[in-house]
């Protein structure tokens, strides 16, 4: 019910006609610290009530205004209640929003525009949403060493996260090859979230694969988890009803605890909910770490024999409830683990050196 | 699992015999759990779902040993956890440690500490005493003086002598959040709830809306954050707890009111305005479920493990009852005052609000449009002190010109909720413009909650001209679900409201329906009662195959608990609002009829634009309820039974008043028609004190031609008996024969009565049956009859007849095991009482002659007056007059008479001025000398009864109120001996 600027400047929106549930939309204005991007990306907003006045003590500017200048077309005074009950059971579609002089189109002609547009299904889209060029954000606190974030639409809550846990951040494009990516001697690897369907992103996959053979500790989140999965061989699949919003319960299976989380996907993972099963491109034992209650769909995923994992949700929770925090502890405390243990194997250079050699080696 | 529950209170649905496998109708104390604990050998005691009362009365268990003497585990939260809540320096420490803030304070059981303590903090200050609920005794200091009255007054009110001083954070937004915590630490949020009315009014007072609209979400995180490390470090194994919150509007600093380790007031409106039923689970989690092992009962197929999402908009709105306490200060502060509330919702806020003021049913509530308005000065003045009903002063002041600033600046109301009302007026402007009255007009007035009478004012139209032509226009309201999710997944549990939308939600359904009209928000006079009968009637015809819809308003009830009939609305009662669920229903599906008669006036008040709009009305039809309510037409049923009144007349002003009066001889006592409750009700006993009386009702405007005013010779020597009965057409059920312990003159509700009576012979046991069977034949009752009769020197006078649920059916029904509001709903149904005695519904037995050794049952009326104070301080008029001024009763029952009232008069909770209870009884602040400090009494001595000083009582140093030694006292108390003590008894000595 909270945090429209955050939703709307997450890349993972982009090309999406967002409809929000709540109905009063834009009561606390814009400002220029909660924005999770460089820009608004959704293709069209649609709400019930949207606020003729602003209030609140950061803001420093209104949403219209903000719509208006990101070219972004809104649409207000909709039954948004029905609007979700028709996604809900017929799952997300094609839409259109006309104004000017198409809003006199007849609906034939609108409905006809609509059909002609891409579907979602198949869709790369996350060269429209990464950074063209490399950027970094320094450590904070004790550093663990550089980072490679692959941006596959991250966003700003994420890397401020990573950068508190002593990363390093190299914030790089979704087209980095591995040599590349390989090139910023990182001691771990991150995927982000993002748009688009994971099974048309075959080269982000391949590259996680060299990533995973060069032995570097790893995590995703959201589209992060799906390519994870894809890498160690899984499937993808459409879910008939999305996840969205701010309130989903998730289940630790390793503590038993239940987290309220932030969800925006639309596909998942899809792999057996209980027990360990080998991984079909050989990189030994996984699981599924942690399961959404609502629908009992895959939501985290673990390597048992490789320093990977990855979740479905939002652990920087921007919008949304802070109780999967722990996730980055949890990546940080893995990579202090994998260094130690390289460490201890090549006193010498420890870190990424060794099994870096190793994957080009390979590849 | 064997559950046992323990609670006096009569009117409460929880306290039927169905409900725990043991109940016992005894007062929450120590001593009396002790007896309880000692026969039932309960393996645990949950007492976080009792309010205040149940905490308070299990830290007391503690403290006394017998828990652990019983080997009784406390379940739901840990005596140290609800200390550290309710403790204000633990509290402190442990907010600072889980990094939020805390205002500055000082904690002192002393006035000299008091005293240090402001000097450092500055005035004005905020003084709560510790452990009491509801904020009671606590408030603002704005010097010296007023430091010393709270403080010494807190002091008293405090279980443990303690008072808070706190630096002031007037004026700053407030928030609170409702958590949930399992076994193994899961913890959700149920519900954030923003105040409208900033700090300074408290919360219960307070317009409030869910879920929280002004903050972004990196501010609501950080609550949220905060809420579950404090519900963590107190120490809440599981279930529910409410967290307040105060942010600074200029800085966003986040400052930490309170914790209750318990389910709370607003526990209650959360749970109906999320539709996460918090009491529920939280008795599941106390027993050691885990949230995500609970299922949502709404989805069914999601876990309760989840953080409901609201795709409408929830505002609820106090209900006070000043009018009754001529004397209390109406300024809201941080001490409750309200008596009951509305909650509406809405798609959007205006409507909302609009949905959830008219749901008040008072006037002038609603936002209104008059010609007049008072100058902007004056209600900018006016805005800055929070009262009742200050938001229609805001509304009126933009009308006179004021911007938003300058509203923000008299009264701190987020800018935000100020454009809402700015835009109202917009609107209205729009309804009033020479505009044509079309579809897309009506749909913009009802998009932001304009309801028919308000359209109606604003064109100049009567309000059934607007409703026709909306109806020809074909504008009606669609229905929406409140399901948890905005829409996520599937509900199954048929929770509406309405609005302007496209598209509804009420889904057909084969069975056949009744709508039973629930009693809106509880106000004086007109409390859970009301709604125990019409959960009884949904529960009976139910269970005879009826598909069974409710409408109401009061988020404190049993009836707006989603699960309680088949189908719920939760809408304002007025005739459009009704009409539309009615007309929603009527076309999907076949709709029987509705049921009036057991939501006190509110539901009786429709009964008549019901039946001219066609709708079916079951039971005693409206006609016959005029029989009832209009004066001369009783008469003439009275005198066709052979039955007499006390010698009466009508009047529409003040001269034909006095007229009435000065034919039938003074004291009269006066009453206007068709309200509940004594509303305006008094006795007076000479001609300018009519005169006044007039005076002061007049900005009411209940008197007029259409409801004139009754005027009464009042019977001051006399004894009121209460008649509950069931009449079929054919059949006289009687319910029960209750007896008054306080002479006429004291109003029912405020009374304390014995069932079944004790001083009266058979043979006016006969005489009685006899005449409320002639009545109800008379009047043509069908269903429920209430008459109040009126003994004095051996002649009975009937003072009134009601043909609907009285508040006394929950009573009976109890005392006696006679399910009143069943039958009743089930004879409205068209069944006879006859067949209801051979289903084994009824006993064969009536009430009418109880066995000699039966239960003697008394019920006592539980009375806030300490909350109404005066500005001064003093508590209002303690005295007894027609007018009930009753909020909550309890009850005991015994088999000797004299035990009960005894125990009656224990209090569940505080110190009730039961010494001025006791020696005021009948006299009434119009015109008979007044008998105590507080209203001016002459006649006055102490009392020695009362051990422990009450400083500033009524300005007083040394004890409460007085007795008067009024000779009729003496009299009363020696004809009743045998029911009441004529000591009186306190709980706290």
């Amino acid at each position: 019910m909270t945090g429209y600027q955050e939703t709307l400047t997450d890349p993972s929106y982009a090309g999406q006609i967002v409809v929000m549930t709540a109905p009063h939309i834009g009561n606390t204005g814009v400002n220029d610290e909660d924005p999770e991007s460089r820009r608004i990306w959704v293709s069209g907003y649609v709400v019930r009530d949207p606020s003729r006045v602003v209030s609140n003590f950061r803001a420093n500017g209104s949403l219209d205004d903000d719509l208006t200048r990101n070219g972004v077309v809104g649409i207000s005074g909709i039954d948004t209640r029905a609007v979700t009950r028709r996604l809900r059971d017929a799952g997300s579609m094609r839409a259109g929003v006309f104004s000017g002089a198409d809003a006199s189109l007849a609906p034939e002609e609108q409905l006809a525009i609509v059909r002609g547009a891409a579907q979602m299904a198949g869709l790369n889209l996350s060269a429209a949403v990464s950074v063209q060029a490399a950027s970094v954000t320094p450590a904070r606190g004790e550093r663990l060493g550089a980072l490679a974030v692959l941006d596959l639409g991250v966003k700003q809550a994420t890397v401020e996260n990573l950068a508190d846990r002593g990363f390093e951040v190299h914030v790089l494009p979704q087209d980095v090859t591995l040599e590349q990516l390989l090139a910023i001697e990182p001691v771990a690897v991150f995927y982000s979230n993002g748009p688009g369907d994971p099974a048309a992103s075959d080269d982000h996959v391949q590259l996680l694969r060299g990533v995973l053979d060069e032995g570097l500790p790893f995590f995703g989140i959201c589209f992060g988890n799906q390519l994870l999965g894809r890498a160690l061989g899984l499937g993808t699949y459409k879910l008939p009803y999305g996840h969205r919003g701010i309130n989903q319960p998730v289940l630790d299976k390793a503590t038993g605890r239940v987290e309220i989380t932030a969800h925006n996907h639309g596909f998942a993972v899809d792999a057996p909910l209980e027990g360990v099963i080998e991984s079909p491109n050989g990189y030994g034992r996984l699981e599924v770490s942690h399961v959404g209650l609502n629908d009992n769909v895959v939501e985290g995923l673990r390597a048992l024999d490789i320093p990977a994992f990855s979740v479905q949700y939002h652990p920087e929770a921007a919008a949304g409830p802070h109780d999967a925090n722990y996730l980055f502890d949890r990546f940080a405390d893995l990579v202090r683990e994998h260094s130690a243990t390289r460490g201890l194997s090549s006193p010498a250079r420890p870190g990424v050196s060794k099994p870096r050699t190793t994957d080009e080696e390979s590849n | 699992m064997r559950v046992i529950l323990v609670n006096p209170n009569p009117a409460t649905i929880m306290t039927d015999p169905d409900f725990a496998d043991a109940t016992y109708i005894e007062p929450i104390d120590t001593k009396h759990l002790e007896a309880i604990i000692a026969k039932e050998r309960p393996d645990a005691v949950l007492p976080t779902l009792g309010g205040q009362t149940a905490l308070n009365a299990a830290i007391a268990l503690d403290e006394a040993g017998i828990l652990a003497k019983y080997d009784v585990e406390l379940i739901g939260a840990k005596v140290e956890a609800i200390q550290k809540g309710e403790d204000r320096q633990l509290f402190k420490e442990l907010v600072i440690e889980a990094g939020a803030d805390v205002a500055r304070s000082y904690i002192v059981h002393t006035l000299d500490e008091a005293i240090t303590a402001a000097d450092d903090l500055g005035y004005p200050l905020v003084v709560r005493p510790s452990f009491t609920m509801g904020g009671l005794g606590s408030g603002f200091a704005h010097d010296r003086d007023e430091l010393v009255r709270m403080v010494g007054d807190g002091l008293h009110q405090s279980p443990t002598t303690e008072v808070l001083l706190e630096e002031s954070i007037l004026g700053w937004k407030e928030y609170e959040l409702e958590l949930m915590r399992d076994t193994a630490d899961n913890t959700v949020v149920v519900c954030s709830i923003e105040n409208v009315d900033p700090v300074g009014v408290h919360t219960g007072d307070s317009i409030t809306v869910a879920p929280a609209l002004t903050l972004t979400d990196r501010e609501y995180q950080r609550l949220r954050d905060i809420g579950i490390d404090i519900i963590r470090a107190v120490g809440v194994d599981t279930g529910g707890c409410n967290i307040q919150f105060a942010i600074e509007p200029s800085t966003g600093r986040v400052i930490v009111i309170e914790m209750n380790p318990r389910v709370s007031r607003s526990s209650a409106l959360a749970s109906k305005a999320t539709g996460f039923p918090i009491a529920k689970i939280a008795a599941k989690l106390a027993i050691g479920y885990r949230l995500d092992e609970i299922p949502n009962d709404i989805t069914k197929v999601t876990p309760a493990s989840f953080e409901p999402t609201l795709d409408y908009i929830v505002v609820k709105v106090p209900r006070f009852a000043f009018e009754k306490f001529p004397s209390a200060d109406a300024t809201l502060t941080t001490t409750m005052k309200s008596v009951g509330e509305a909650m509406a919702i809405g798609r959007n806020y205006a409507t909302a609000l609009q949905k959830a003021l008219r749901s008040l049913e008072k006037r002038g509530s609603s936002f209104h449009w008059g010609t007049h308005v008072a100058p902007k000065s004056e209600l900018l003045e006016l805005a800055a002190t929070p009262t009742d009903g200050r938001i229609v002063t805001v509304q009126q002041a933009f009308r006179a010109g004021a911007t938003i600033d300058e509203v923000y600046a008299a009264t701190g109301i987020d800018p935000w909720f100020l454009d809402q009302i700015v835009l109202i007026n917009e609107v209205a402007a729009e309804i009033a413009s020479l505009r044509p009255l079309d579809e897309a007009l009506f749909r913009y007035a009802k998009d932001h909650g304009f309801s028919d009478a308000q359209i109606a004012q604003l064109r100049g139209l009567t309000e059934e001209e607007v409703r026709n032509l909306r109806w020809q226009l074909g504008v009606r309201p669609v229905y929406k679900t409140v399901d948890t999710c905005a829409g996520e997944f599937p509900a199954l549990t048929p929770y509406h409201y309405s609005s302007y939308d496209l598209e509804t939600e009420v889904a057909p359904s084969q069975k056949r329906k009744i709508v039973i009209l629930g009693s809106g928000p509880n106000r004086i006079g007109q409390g859970v009662e009301f709604d125990y009968s019409c959960v009884h009637a949904s529960f009976a015809l139910h269970d005879a195959g009826f598909e069974t819809i409710m409408i109401n308003c009061n988020p404190e009830t049993v009836s707006t608990d989603y699960d309680t009939s088949d189908r719920l609305y939760f809408e304002p009662l007025t005739l459009e609002d009704v009409l539309e669920v009615i007309h929603a229903e009527a076309t999907s599906g076949e709709l029987v009829g509705v049921i009036v008669q057991l939501g006190g006036q509110t539901a009786l008040g429709l009964a008549k634009g019901l039946e001219a709009a066609g709708v079916p009305i079951l039971g005693t039809s409206p006609s016959a309820i005029d029989l009832a309510e209009e004066r001369g037409l009783f008469s003439g049923i009275l005198d066709a039974a052979g039955l007499i009144a006390p010698r009466n007349g009508t009047a529409v002003d003040a001269p034909s008043a006095v007229a009435v009066a000065e034919s039938i001889g003074y004291p009269v006592l006066v009453r206007p028609s068709y309200v509940l409750g004594g509303r305006g009700m008094e006795i007076v006993y000479d001609t300018p004190s009519l005169e006044d009386y007039f005076d002061r009702v007049r900005e009411q405007a209940i008197i007029g031609p259409g409801s004139p005013l009754l005027v009464d010779r009042f019977l001051d020597d006399a004894l009121e008996i209460d008649v509950d009965a069931l009449y079929d057409g054919e059949q006289l059920y009687v319910g029960g024969i209750m007896e008054h312990i306080e002479e006429a003159g004291v109003h029912s509700g405020d009374s304390s009565c014995t069932l079944p009576p004790v001083t009266l012979g058979r043979d006016v046991l006969d005489r009685v049956v006899e005449a409320t069977g002639r009545i109800a034949r008379g009047i043509g009752v069908n269903g429920l009859l209430n008459v109040q009769f009126a003994i004095g020197a051996g002649v009975l006078y009937v003072l009134e007849a009601n043909p609907r649920a009285s508040r006394t059916v929950p009573f009976v029904s109890k005392a006696l095991g006679i399910p009143l509001a069943k039958a009743a709903s089930l004879v409205m149904s068209g069944r006879t009482i006859a067949e209801l005695i051979v289903d084994g519904l009824l006993p064969a037995e009536d009430g009418s002659r109880v066995p000699l050794d039966a239960p003697v049952s008394v019920k006592e009326a539980v009375l806030p007056f300490k909350r109404f104070r005066t500005r001064e301080g003093a508590s209002s008029t303690p005295c007894w007059g027609r007018r009930c001024a009753r909020r909550a009763r309890s009850w005991v029952s015994t088999r000797t008479s004299r035990g009960p009232s005894r125990r009656a008069r224990m209090p569940p909770t505080g110190a009730f001025p039961t010494a001025a209870r006791s020696s005021c009884r009948w006299q009434t602040a119009t015109s008979a000398p007044s008998c105590c400090p507080c209203c001016g009494c002459s006649n006055s001595a102490s009392t020695s009864s009362r051990p422990r000083a009450r400083p500033r009582f009524c300005g007083a140093t040394a004890s409460g109120p007085r007795p008067c030694g009024s000779s009729r006292w003496a009299r009363a108390a020696a004809r009743t001996r045998s029911s009441i003590s004529s000591t009186p008894t306190r709980s706290t000595s």
